[in-house]
């Protein structure tokens, strides 16, 4: 809290750097959605919409991506088409001022001025838009918990209203309502899940990653003091206020890498068991990795039982044709 | 003629090993032998005995056992994209990466680092941006199985840049990413590691 109060006293002081910062086009939607506002009807589960629950022992930020579907990467392109033509058009004019200047520069006996500069070529090779991933993006936290428990065992949990889809963990980061991002992107390593409409997925408290061991720990951060934790399992939530409503688990799978597009610390998930594991840097997807497992078992059993077919008809075979030839050689005999 | 019906069978299996990984590496960028030698090996020869160890932390490089060159750069490259919030993975869904960065620094157009940063530096400067990329190329390499060696600065410097708030010229960037590479797929150092 301390840091976060730290960043908005810095944004405020900043505003001038801040507004620097260009606005990006988002293009998924999302909206936090606060309990009480469910209970008095100001917000509703909708059956178009998919819903995503967390719980963290204190107040916490995340972002999350998701992966784009066709309708978005077509806006995607839509968009770089019309700013490409642009910055090809700004691109021109430059060119022409430029020549129109060297042969000024070109006709002076004495050079008053230094040659002039010729622009930057703009080409699909050298012109980015941005990556698609920072237009995916939906954060949660610090504010706007859907429902806190300050006495005892203290607990803030959130959720968020987004568009069905895929959705991948990039860290524990906090954006800023002007763009503004702090925290570590688990750009080399992360989880995934689904979210399917009208249902709310639950990650319980598996973000806190009170899970993890510290040899988990050591896997997703270099210089890591081991501190003896005590891994405890996630722990779902059971909200009486959705009791009439789809909560299902979060399904984990594996998620591949990202680009650091804030520019912000580099790190990754640590290893979740049945879910994400290492091979030094190269992700593994554990769930795919025991199915095909379950699958080499099931095809091996299916070729021992092709290899004794096949051992039974050679016999069968050699069986044959040993009577046809007892039967020749009777034939023969008469 | 049991035994080629088998191996039909057995034969889907070497492609299904793949789906194991969430991703593909990118194709590496190949070089020939001639392009490596042409990269000259820095000195890294120091004495030990006078040398600021506290700055280790600052000043170092990394080597791997057993790796090409070609290796090497591709995890260099890749880890100093990432430290400096340049695009290295491209395509629209996180499984789907393309080789746009064969030749490293093409996406020049892609650095999108510095905008998303401003917050960090308005709050800490240049400085711990120098910081947080020399954390970032650490978690990196360390991910990817290099380990560190301290360097005396001088020496450290003939190969390596850092970037505070703004960014290192692109030439200079590959020249010092190829050496860098160079170092840690070389001869393994005589000194001792230091840790990741």
């Amino acid at each position: 809290m301390k840091l976060i109060r730290k960043a908005v006293a810095a944004v405020a002081t900043g505003a001038a750097l801040a507004a620097a910062a260009p606005v990006l086009a988002q293009s998924v939607e999302y909206q936090t959605i606060e309990e009480k506002n469910l209970l008095k009807g100001k917000a509703q589960i909708q059956a178009d919409k998919g819903y995503i629950l967390l719980t963290l022992p204190n107040r916490g930020n995340g972002i999350f991506i998701k992966t784009p579907d066709a309708d978005d990467i077509a806006e995607y392109n839509e968009e770089y088409e019309e700013e490409y033509a642009k910055a090809l058009k700004r691109y021109e004019a430059r060119m022409e001022r430029y020549e129109k200047e060297l042969r000024i520069w070109d006709g002076q006996r004495t050079k008053r001025t230094p040659r002039p500069e010729k622009p930057e070529l703009v080409s699909r090779e050298t012109f980015s838009i941005g990556d698609i991933e920072r237009r995916m993006v939906v954060s949660f936290g610090p504010q706007f918990v859907f429902s806190k428990d300050s006495d005892g065992e203290k607990s803030y949990s959130y959720m968020n209203e987004v568009e069905p889809g895929t959705y991948t963990y990039y860290g524990p980061i906090f954006l800023m309502p002007n763009g503004q991002t702090l925290g570590t992107c688990y750009c080399m390593g992360s989880v995934k899940f689904e979210v399917e409409a009208g249902e709310i997925t639950d990650l319980g408290t598996f973000l806190a990653q009170e899970w993890a061991s510290d040899e988990d720990m050591g896997m997703a951060m270099v210089g890591y003091e081991p501190t003896g934790r005590k891994p405890q399992p996630v722990e779902y939530s059971n909200f009486a206020s959705l009791a009439n409503y789809e909560v299902v688990q979060a399904d984990l799978r594996a998620a591949g890498k990202m680009n650091n597009f804030y520019g912000i610390l580099v790190g990754r998930h640590p290893p979740v068991d049945g879910v994400l594991a290492y091979e030094r840097d190269r992700i593994v997807d554990v769930k795919a990795r025991e199915a095909m497992a379950a699958e080499a078992d099931a095809v091996e059993e299916a070729m021992e039982a092709v290899a004794e077919a096949v051992v039974a008809i050679d016999e069968a075979l050699v069986k044959a044709a040993a009577e046809v030839e007892a039967e020749v050689a009777a034939d023969t005999g008469n | 003629m049991g035994f080629s019906r088998l191996a039909l069978l057995a034969l889907p299996f070497s492609v299904a090993a793949q789906a194991q990984y969430v991703d593909e590496p990118l194709p590496q960028r190949t070089f020939t032998e001639a392009e490596i030698e042409a990269v000259a090996m820095p000195a890294l020869e120091f004495d030990m005995a006078s040398a600021n160890v506290d700055d280790f932390d600052k000043y170092y490089y990394f080597h791997r056992d057993d790796t090409e060159f070609a290796t090497a750069y591709y995890d260099i490259t890749e880890c100093d994209a990432l430290a400096s919030g340049i695009s290295f993975y491209a395509g629209p869904t996180a499984g789907d990466m393309a080789a746009n960065m064969l030749q490293y620094g093409v996406l020049a157009g892609g650095i999108g680092g510095a905008i998303g940063g401003l917050m960090a530096d308005a709050i800490f400067g240049s400085g711990e941006r120098r910081k947080q990329r020399r954390m970032n190329m650490r978690n990196c390499m360390f991910y990817k199985g290099y380990d560190r060696y301290g360097l005396e600065k001088d020496l450290w410097q003939e190969f390596n840049f850092e970037e505070g708030l703004s960014q290192t010229e692109e030439t200079e960037r590959e020249n010092k990413l190829l050496i860098q590479a160079r170092v840690a797929s070389g001869p393994k150092p005589a000194q001792g590691k230091v840790e990741p």
